[in-house]
């Protein structure tokens, strides 16, 4: 969906109520924009700079194996707490903006359209990782099979939808066209989402039952939009319900994961697949509960990270090392804490930093474009150069290139910022 | 030693530092005449100080928070004499055989660094109730007098643990034993007479006696905290250069009551700080300490129960954080910030960084997490204060602490463990558990009886 307005919040929306308060919390969601700029340019810049070993400790940043990846507790590299981080910045917004769009639209089309909107993350990934099967195809190592095409054909129609979508911006068609190809696009990409979460589930009772064969369609998307589709019926939900809501998924979840070998099963899809996202889903509820009381004293928020960080570090002597490959009980914990935590650094500093000169809030604002840029962009461009600009240049070339794709990309924020675009599903 | 009487309060220490000058007046701890007031007169008091009933409430905590503490470290003294509870030993052993909460610290290495905690949690008041009383120089005099005599009484007792106990067994004669190991046996037997001339002194209408009989006492322990001051620096610094010849002078006769007095002796030149000024200075030591602990000196505390000299520095750090938390204890954002960075810091330095971590020895990330643990016990405890039962266990057990322990260290250490060790040893549960209920309950009667009749027994 392009809007003339970006739908998360930010200080625009609060410039409608002009109250001491609301003042304050422009300020908190100004973090909250910075602290999503963070995790955006991290997923986006360290996994570029991934590509040139000449840089070392930078070409570490991203990488999340424990051999060449940067260690910082037992299981768990620097690159793995990206992911929750973002999970956390949806946690802090995911209420309010859901608030925001029950007043304006009523609550009937506000669960609609956060189911959509669940699935339809899905969905994307589920259309990304078709993208990435049709090049491995073109590189001669996968044949398309049946449920590739029937994805193929979902996909087909939510392009079909979003040029549709494209061609209402023409004044004179918006009116009739574009409820129509919002509901095209829309639907499409929910039904790859639901087509996901079923073949997922197939996927993982093939792991169980040892097969070999797997459709493989589960990657960071699909845990964002399923720890969303697990989180919506908190959503509304009182602090302490989240609390425990959250509790007894993770304890659930916890058992599942400690019982045999299913900590290893689980690692064979990436993130633990479907089951696995019951997990992440546990993330997102806690990090809304952290939210809540972020909203009504910082302070708190930040000794609850603190505790939760602790305990999901004291936690890997009985339960194992913090593993993000099946999302372990530990990960859950330090994800939420440690994000947390790293929230508040943004929090701090937002006391300090005044001025206009934002980068991280222009990052920040538009993350499924982003996300977008990273996939055709960044992932067509090292697909395409040569070993000798990529794993084997020099030291200052893989600066200069860092450095253009640092500029380039936050001059692309920019613009998308000041001419307040922004595309969210 | 002083036997305290008529205090009406849980605790008459803590509360009574944290009332009003004229309750503060009647209940002088050093004041060795007792002065009497009916209840009905205190509750008067109390009733016409509308800040006291939730300073009441807070010493109610830091009785329960103490009492447990004692209670857990009995049982941990006791229950590893009898073999048949070995399956108990994950929570009451130390070191490896413990259940590990982190990776060298098992659960029962938490208990004494949480008594040392609640001794930080009423110090300052304590101070200052009596720089109030005295001035600033004997109230340093006092405390100084009171840790150096916790210094002695451990000494002494070892004394009586290592020496006679070894000489009536017949494995040593007085000949062999160590210049400083003669000192405290036979300044036990000086200390015992000492005690029985002060417990004469409390039936005779002779206060100047009772003055003289109680200084005796006390500075005569006192010395003995210097003498054993004095031999484990030596001792430290033999073991880091050796003498030429081989023959030491110094020795290790270092336990819990001596460590919890050269806490205290080390805490005290900060008591007058801020707040802030103690916490930087704990940030300061536990800073130098472990870097100098990562750096090679870890095994020369280890060499010692609980690091001697050396571990001292820490165990002091956690005394002034318990006077740190307990002045942070009406603002909860500043409290649980600071106990939740503390829990933070230490768990993210020993499981990430695999900063050692041991009580023998007391290096600065032990500190640190106990000192978070025992303020969160404490922070829990204090939400209990308006539950208030008749019979309230772990405020009996707090009620006088280091009777308990003394008594402890004499029934448990000496008699169970060194006299009748061979016999105790190997009897079967059915045999071992009333004497051990018996035991745990002759102490609830003794600290009970004391504190119905306002009888507390302090140094």
């Amino acid at each position: 969906m392009i809007k003339q307005k970006t739908l998360s919040l930010n200080e625009e929306t609060i410039d409608e109520k002009n109250d001491c308060k609301n003042l304050k919390e422009t300020k908190r969601i100004k973090s909250i924009d910075r602290f999503r700029g963070f995790c955006v340019f991290a997923m986006l810049i360290f996994q570029f700079l991934k590509n040139f070993p000449s840089l070392g400790f930078f070409s570490r940043l991203a990488d999340h194996s424990l051999e060449n990846g940067i260690v910082i507790l037992p299981g768990m590299t620097l690159a793995d707490i990206i992911a929750p981080a973002f999970i956390f910045a949806i946690g802090l917004t995911f209420a309010l903006s859901f608030v925001k769009w029950e007043k304006l639209y009523g609550a009937k089309y506000a669960i609609i359209h956060y189911l959509e909107r669940a699935l339809s993350i899905i969905g994307l990934g589920t259309f990304l990782a078709l993208c990435n099967k049709f090049l491995d195809m073109f590189g001669g190592n996968y044949t398309l099979n049946a449920f590739d095409w029937t994805v193929f054909a979902f996909s087909v129609i939510a392009l079909i939808g979003l040029i549709l979508r494209l061609l209402a911006l023409i004044p004179a068609w918006k009116k009739k066209l574009s409820p129509v190809a919002e509901q095209i696009f829309y639907i499409a990409l929910s039904c790859l989402g639901i087509m996901n979460l079923i073949i997922t589930s197939i996927d993982y009772a093939s792991v169980v039952n040892g097969s070999a064969f797997m459709y493989n369609y589960w990657v960071t998307l699909q845990d964002i939009g399923f720890a969303i589709l697990l989180a919506f019926p908190f959503v509304k939900a009182k602090s302490w319900v989240k609390f425990l809501g959250a509790s007894l998924i993770t304890i659930v979840f916890s058992i599942y994961h400690q019982i045999g070998n299913n900590r290893e099963l689980l690692d064979v899809i990436v993130h633990g697949g479907i089951v696995g996202g019951f997990g992440w889903g546990a993330m997102l509820i806690f990090d809304m509960f952290i939210a809540d009381l972020y909203f009504k004293d910082n302070k708190i928020a930040f000794i609850v990270s603190a505790l939760f960080c602790a305990v999901g570090v004291m936690a890997t002597q009985w339960l194992g090392t913090i593993n993000m490959g099946s999302c372990s009980p530990t990960f859950i914990l330090v994800g939420v804490g440690l994000s947390g935590l790293i929230f508040e650094i943004f929090e701090v500093t937002d006391k300090y930093y005044k001025s206009k000169f934002d980068p991280l809030v222009w990052w920040g604002k538009n993350p499924i474009i982003m996300f977008l840029v990273e996939f055709f962009v960044i992932g067509v461009y090292t697909s395409l150069m040569p070993a000798s600009a990529l794993g084997e240049a020099p030291i200052w070339l893989a600066i200069i290139q860092g450095v253009i794709a640092v500029v380039a990309l936050t001059a692309f924020t920019y613009l998308l910022a000041k001419k307040k675009k922004s595309i969210s599903l | 030693m002083k036997n305290k009487e008529n205090q009406n309060m849980p605790n008459q220490e803590s509360l009574i530092e944290q009332q009003n000058a004229n309750l503060l007046q009647s209940s002088n701890e050093e004041n060795v005449t007792t002065k009497k007031k009916t209840k009905k007169e205190k509750s008067k008091i109390i009733e016409n100080q509308p800040s006291n009933n939730a300073k009441t409430e807070r010493i109610l905590s830091i009785d329960r928070f103490r009492g447990l503490c004692m209670f857990l470290m009995v049982c941990s003294f006791i229950l590893p004499i009898f073999s048949c509870f070995n399956f108990l030993a994950p929570i009451v052993e130390h070191g490896d055989a413990g259940f590990q909460v982190l990776p060298g610290i098992s659960f029962a290495d938490l208990f004494a660094a949480m008594f040392i905690f609640v001794i930080g949690l009423t110090i300052v008041k304590s101070f200052k109730s009596r720089e109030s009383k005295f001035g600033t120089r004997r109230a340093y005099l006092q405390l100084a007098v009171r840790f150096l005599c916790l210094i002695g009484l451990g000494l002494l007792f070892n004394g009586f643990e290592n020496a006679w106990v070894d000489i009536f067994l017949g494995d040593s004669t007085f000949a062999d034993l160590s210049i400083q190991l003669k000192i405290y046996a036979v300044g036990f037997w000086i200390a015992i007479a000492l005690a029985i001339v002060l417990l004469v002194s409390k039936f005779v209408k002779n206060e100047k006696f009772k003055v003289v009989a109680s200084s005796l006492f006390k500075y005569f322990v006192a010395i003995i905290g210097i003498c054993g001051l004095f031999f484990i620096l030596v001792a430290t610094a033999e073991k880091v250069t050796p003498p030429v010849d081989g023959n030491r002078f110094g020795g290790w006769e270092w336990d819990t009551l001596q460590n919890i007095g050269l806490a205290g002796l080390l805490a005290l030149p900060f008591i007058r700080f801020d707040k802030w000024g103690r916490l930087i200075i704990v940030g300061i030591t536990f800073t130098a300490l472990t870097i100098l602990m990562q750096a090679g000196l870890f095994p020369l505390a280890n060499s010692i129960l609980e690091g001697g000299i050396i571990g001292g520095f820490c165990w002091a750090s956690i005394l002034l954080m318990g006077s740190v938390f307990a002045e942070l204890k009406d603002d909860n954002k500043k409290y649980w910030i600071l106990s939740s960075l503390f829990l933070l810091l230490s768990v993210i330095l020993i499981v990430s960084f695999n900063v050692t971590a041991a009580k023998r020895g007391c290096t600065p990330v032990y500190a640190i997490f106990c000192i978070s643990i025992s303020s969160m016990v404490w922070a829990g405890l204090n939400q209990l204060n308006n539950w208030k039962p008749k019979f309230d266990f772990f405020a009996i057990w707090g009620s006088n602490a280091i009777l308990t322990y003394i008594s402890t260290i004499f029934v448990v250490g000496m008699i169970f463990g060194g006299l009748l060790g061979e016999q105790l040893v190997n009897l079967s549960i059915w045999a071992a558990l009333p004497i051990v209920i018996a035991f745990l309950a002759g102490f609830t009667v003794m600290n009970w009886l004391l504190k119905k009749n306002n009888k507390y027994i302090r140094i």
